[in-house]
């Protein structure tokens, strides 16, 4: 450093001799020369003067803290104040959902109501900080819940830090009384966001394929329900089997396969107006659909004979594309966030693995070279892994790696495990798991990227495919 | 002419450029990993020995009290004399295994005549650190320890007699991580290993990485503290890299917000209190990379 900026110098003056030793030329040249100096003499300043800032001050002795703890971060949430019972009653329900949901993200850790030293008496005064720090709470989340005489409700809350003794959020919401488990999720986001820097995915839903009847019968119709797995409800009538529903990143839309008439054709449904319609006209059968990011496009692939190819539809032309032309099976494909590349499985290569590809489907390359064979490849809407479902052993596991196939960890293993699905922040895995036997079925997991945070997600009747929609707006 | 100087002047310029912004934004080396903890607190006991003995002569601090046994100080000044030739190896290992006291208390402890003796030791100073590798089967890795711990123990045996030395040849070395074993031959004021490490420790208890966010790399804070003599915070910390923040980076924000709240959860701060001079104020650098997996 100290050399660099010595030379700095040397080069300042330097320049200062140069132009008298130039005397007898031109006085237009000596000028320009002149001018020329000083710009090199303010260059060299400027250089100076940022290697000199660049200099560390070392004043203080300097230590590096590298290890933290990982345990969730433990966060207190009073029920919400209320002016009546009815009040209350909600406030307390708010409360309790946003805990549930910042438990099950594995990152937080809400505390026993029972440990609460403080009873906050008003949402709008500092609550006393150290009765909060007695039981270890490093956040806390005060709010108050309130009907309003329009019949509003009207939801405030405060998110505090209890260490640096400041609040760090704050909103209040209108809505209707009936949509408070939504405001709880946006708190619950809000929370999250605020604490760990990363966009919440409480505020979501899930769209999966419900199935009820014999194990060689099943009515499987599309449901869809809160993250949470509030609110379920069935947006088919049974009628024919549905398969591998997909969530459009940017809206409320599905695509889908069904068997109307036998024949696998893919869908879309929007679930604002419940309009439903086949995607394309193509002459074989069309499987494995999915959006790309803008949600303008759908990429699927189309059987034909013994081999399927990928191809891409515009929603709004309607023109196709070829993208893959093999004699293989190439399947399962999923855009990348930004739409460049495209992630698919094929069995070009003698087994079945994933590749990843262009858009345009130029420069095909396997990714995957692990022992088994790898399937349903989905990129995660961070764009920094792809979630996959390997095959190995008769085992079935899901698993990430990243784009480049470096980096391969298994997350969750077992008898059978398939379809992983991204949260819209790209942190947590929903996936569905078979049990064995007669009465087994299918149900829904989460698990986040850790691999430690495992757990199930209740459905009404046996849940499978399951898909996470965007963020609602 | 002018096309030589204006290329001289190019490339110095990128040169310089390319320095500013290569050298400064550098990924600094991982951290050295807390695993040498084992190894250096076999130092801390040579270190306090040495401290005391130091006390016995010059003494300018009352308040070494690490082990306030008296019999202390015959024992450590019995082993400079003794490294020369029988027991040179003895004494770096021993005095971490087991406090062997009662075998050097029998020697005399010559304090005054140090000075004489220091002369002595020092041709034998290299001479050492070989030796007592072979002899000690017991530890593990003995020959790494007096690899990494005897020259600068010798070193500051031979510094505690001539004070003025002392001072002119200590070395002006950081005392960060790596350059802290170095810190018994300091005025004694500064932080060593294992006491920095202990500080380690208790930030680690109060540290809750924010978890899962990418770029783990962006995401190092640095906090200036300023501390109380009896380790509680003198007023509020400050954070030096508030770059990111200003550019409304959430990720940067909670990782701010998480090592702030440690410092807060974590004062007051257990440190030695003789060194405050060294501690008063920290600068501390959050690096998440490794729990994150970088």
């Amino acid at each position: 450093m100290m050399t660099l900026m010595r030379s700095a110098g040397a080069r300042h003056t330097a320049s200062q001799v140069h132009p008298q030793s130039r005397r007898f030329s031109g006085i237009r040249t000596q000028a320009r020369r002149a001018k020329f100096s000083a710009g090199l003499r303010v260059l060299a300043f400027t250089f100076a003067a940022l290697v000199l800032g660049a200099l560390p001050a070392r004043a203080a002795l300097q230590i590096d803290i590298t290890q933290g703890n990982v345990d969730p971060l433990p966060v207190a949430i009073p029920g919400f104040l209320g002016a009546s019972d009815e009040d209350r009653r909600l406030g307390s329900d708010i409360a309790s959902v946003i805990a549930a949901n910042l438990d099950r993200s594995g990152l937080f850790r809400p505390l026993p109501k029972s440990s609460f030293i403080e009873k906050i008496s008003d949402v709008n005064v500092q609550p006393r900080f150290g009765d909060w720090r007695i039981i270890n709470a490093q956040a806390l989340v005060t709010g108050r819940s309130t009907i309003e005489s329009d019949g509003r409700l009207k939801v405030e809350f405060r998110l505090w830090d209890v260490y640096a003794e400041q609040q760090m959020t704050g909103f209040q919401f209108f809505t209707t009384p009936d949509n408070w488990r939504r405001v709880a999720h946006i708190i619950s986001d809000a929370v999250y966001e605020r604490l760990t820097g990363e966009e919440g995915y409480f505020d979501t839903r899930i769209v999966y394929v419900s199935e009820s009847g014999p194990k060689n019968r099943r009515v499987k119709r599309l449901a869809i329900m809160d993250q949470d797995g509030h609110n379920p409800r069935m947006l088919t009538n049974g009628s024919s089997i549905v398969l591998t529903p997909r969530f459009s990143p940017s809206n409320q839309e599905i695509t889908y396969l069904s068997y109307a008439g036998n024949n696998p054709r893919v869908y879309l449904l929007d679930l604002e107006t419940g309009q439903q319609e086949v995607v394309g006209d193509f002459p074989g059968m069309t499987f494995s659909p999915r959006f790309s990011p803008d949600g303008q496009k759908i990429v699927m692939s189309l059987q034909r004979g013994g081999n399927s190819n990928i191809y891409e539809m515009d929603l709004r032309t309607r023109v196709t594309q070829r993208l893959t032309n093999t004699a293989a099976i190439d399947t399962g494909p999923s855009y990348a966030p930004d739409g460049d590349r495209i992630a698919f499985e094929s069995d070009r290569g003698g087994s079945q693995q994933i590749y990843v590809m262009n858009a345009d489907g130029s420069n095909a390359h396997r990714i995957s070279f692990g022992d088994g064979r790898y399937a349903t490849p989905v990129w995660s809407p961070r764009g920094d892994l792809i979630a996959f479902t390997k095959l190995h052993k008769g085992r079935f596991l899901i698993g990430v790696m990243r784009p480049d196939g470096t980096g391969e960890r298994i997350l969750t293993e077992g008898f059978h495990n398939e379809a992983p699905t991204w949260s819209p922040n790209g942190r947590v895995l929903m996936f569905f798991r078979e049990s064995r036997g007669e009465q087994g079925g299918p149900s829904l997991w989460s698990v986040d990227l850790t691999g430690y945070n495992e757990r199930p997600v209740s459905t009404p009747t046996f849940a499978s495919d399951p898909a996470w929609s965007p963020r609602l707006r | 002419m002018r096309a030589s100087l204006v290329a001289s002047f190019g490339v110095h310029a990128a040169v310089i450029a390319a320095a500013f912004i290569a050298l400064p934004s550098a990924d600094p080396l991982p951290a050295v990993p807390d695993q040498a903890l084992p190894v250096e607190l076999v130092t801390i006991d040579e270190f306090t020995n040495l401290k005391r003995e130091k006390v016995a002569k010059a003494e300018p601090k009352p308040q070494i009290e690490e082990e306030p046994e008296p019999e202390p100080e015959p024992e450590q000044a019995p082993e400079p004399e003794p490294a020369p030739e029988p027991k040179p190896a003895p004494q770096p290992a021993p005095a971490a295994v087991e406090p062997p006291p009662p075998a050097r208390e029998p020697e005399p402890l010559p304090e005054p005549e140090a000075e004489p003796e220091e002369k002595k030791a020092e041709p034998e100073k290299k001479p050492e650190p070989p030796k007592p590798a072979p002899q000690k089967p017991a530890p593990p890795k003995p020959a790494k320890k007096q690899e990494a711990f005897d020259p600068t123990k010798i070193a500051a045996l031979l510094d505690k007699l001539p004070e003025e030395e002392k001072k002119t040849r200590q070395p002006s070395r950081e005392t960060k991580e790596d350059a802290a074993p170095q810190a018994p031959q300091g005025v004694n004021t500064k932080l060593t290993v294992s006491e920095i490490d202990a500080f380690k420790l208790q930030m680690r208890r109060c540290w809750s990485v924010p978890a899962g966010a990418p770029n783990a790399d962006k995401l190092i804070v640095e906090i200036k503290v300023f501390l109380n003599p009896d380790g509680s915070l003198a007023r509020a910390p400050e954070l030096i890299s508030k770059g990111p923040l200003l550019s409304g980076n959430a990720y940067y924000r909670a990782a701010a917000d998480s090592a702030l709240r440690a410092i807060r959860r974590c004062e007051p701060f257990k440190m030695p209190a003789d060194k405050y001079s060294s501690w008063q104020e920290l600068d501390l650098r959050f690096d998440p990379r490794e729990m994150l997996g970088g």
